[in-house]
């Protein structure tokens, strides 16, 4: 979490990022350190629902999903792009609230995640949540290069080291770009939201399997990988016991199951707001 | 001239909807994900309008052969039979459509979905 919050401060146009209101004072980083691991605590909670505990606003509040999206990603996932996309989650919604009105929002905020029907239904939030431990982090190569090189050298305070400095290091704009705005991260540039995926420019992937009806859609192996491969594309995996396969959330609010079954191929189960409910996209 | 309406995403009529919906089993297992949410939304169902839609579409499924199932929680990756419904088509549909069509809430990957025999024999 401290390196998101740096992460989100690195994120805001260099004019912002100047600002004396940009450097947060360590009582204000605690404090939404705090807030954060509570909202990714409830993040069982439905988001009209979380949204309407935790900040007193609607669902579609940008501020509320922006902080939701954030504290579950970084709980949710060790890989760097989903804690850069944490960080540039958390500093729209800085952004948004206005820093000079954070502190005022942030006692709002704790006021709030102290109330009875808060932490109720925090509690039972916290009982079904996916701890972080129990999803294995993929860290890139260059992580593992990092790590590697520092256990040779350095021992295991190295690998630490290493380990935390390749994170910092992504999350962060390099220094020479520190007058201007941040540089999009490759991997954001490459993120296309999943309607984009499954249906480009509104139709839908593959053709129609037999006599079913247009929300099931059959495509190549080729084209099922490439399909794939673009979803998990900052995906973060939730725990879903009762599905049958990998369930997982998207930055766009949309997510995807990806389920493999013997008999039948392998399916992808979307749920995107934008599209039909029932939309699955299934591997000849 | 029909005044049924048509799904707001693919133009299909309802009754072409719950007619080519059982046709997926030849594939894959039906959630119930798939069908209310869609009815809904896609159909823009509610009240009695829904519940008999979904009494209809469900019945086909049934006749098809298809059980309630559900992931397994002790076997990820493979399906169980789901009995609470009852055993016959007309008791599943009747559980399932008081369970779910009188509520708000629209039902998730995680609750039941309609496979074939050989969907959880297979797995």
């Amino acid at each position: 979490l401290d390196a998101v919050i740096n992460g989100s401060v690195a994120a805001m146009p260099a004019a912002l990022r100047g600002s004396a209101e940009a450097r947060l004072d360590a009582r204000t980083r605690a404090r939404l350190k705090a807030l954060m691991t509570t909202w990714s605590d409830g993040g069982n909670m439905d988001r009209a629902e979380f949204a309407g505990q935790f900040f007193g606003r609607a669902v579609d509040d940008p501020v509320a999903m922006g902080l939701r999206t954030a504290a579950l990603t970084a709980r949710l996932s060790g890989r760097q792009d989903a804690l850069r996309d944490a960080a540039e989650h958390l500093a729209g919604a800085m952004r948004t609230v206005g820093l000079d009105r954070l502190p005022r929002f942030l006692d709002d905020a704790e006021v709030r995640a102290n109330q009875p029907s808060t932490r109720a239904a925090l509690e039972k939030s916290r009982q079904t949540l996916v701890q972080r431990d129990a999803i294995r982090p993929v860290y890139p190569l260059e992580t593992a290069l990092g790590v590697a090189a520092a256990g040779v050298a350095g021992g295991v305070v190295g690998v630490a080291r290493a380990a935390v400095g390749v994170i910092v290091r992504q999350l962060l704009p390099k220094s020479s770009n520190i007058a201007g705005r941040a540089p999009v991260p490759p991997s954001l540039t490459k993120f296309q939201p999943t309607r984009d995926v499954v249906a480009p420019g509104g139709r839908p992937v593959g053709a129609v399997a037999g006599r079913t009806n247009g929300n099931f859609r059959t495509v190549s192996p080729a084209e099922f990988t490439t399909i794939k491969d673009k979803l998990l594309q900052r995906a973060t995996p939730v725990k879903k016991p009762r599905y049958d396969g990998t369930w997982y959330q998207r930055p766009d609010g949309s997510a995807f199951g990806i389920r493999t079954s013997q008999k039948n191929g392998v399916t992808i189960d979307v749920s995107d707001p934008n599209l039909p409910p029932n939309f699955k996209v299934h591997q000849k | 001239m029909s005044s049924q309406p048509v799904h707001s995403f693919f133009g299909t009529p309802l009754d072409e909807w719950i007619e080519c919906t059982p046709n997926e089993l030849e594939f894959d297992a039906i959630g119930l994900w798939q069908i209310i949410p869609d009815l809904r939304k896609s159909f823009g169902l509610s009240g009695d309008a829904l519940e008999h839609a979904t009494r209809e579409v469900l019945t086909k499924i049934l006749d098809r052969g298809a059980h309630p199932i559900v992931g397994s929680f002790d076997k990820p990756g493979t399906w169980e039979r789901v009995t609470k419904y009852g055993e016959n088509s007309i008791d599943i549909v009747n559980a399932i459509v008081a369970e779910w069509c009188t509520i708000d809430r629209n039902p998730d990957v995680e609750d039941v979905w309609f496979g074939l025999p050989r969907f959880y024999d297979a797995d």
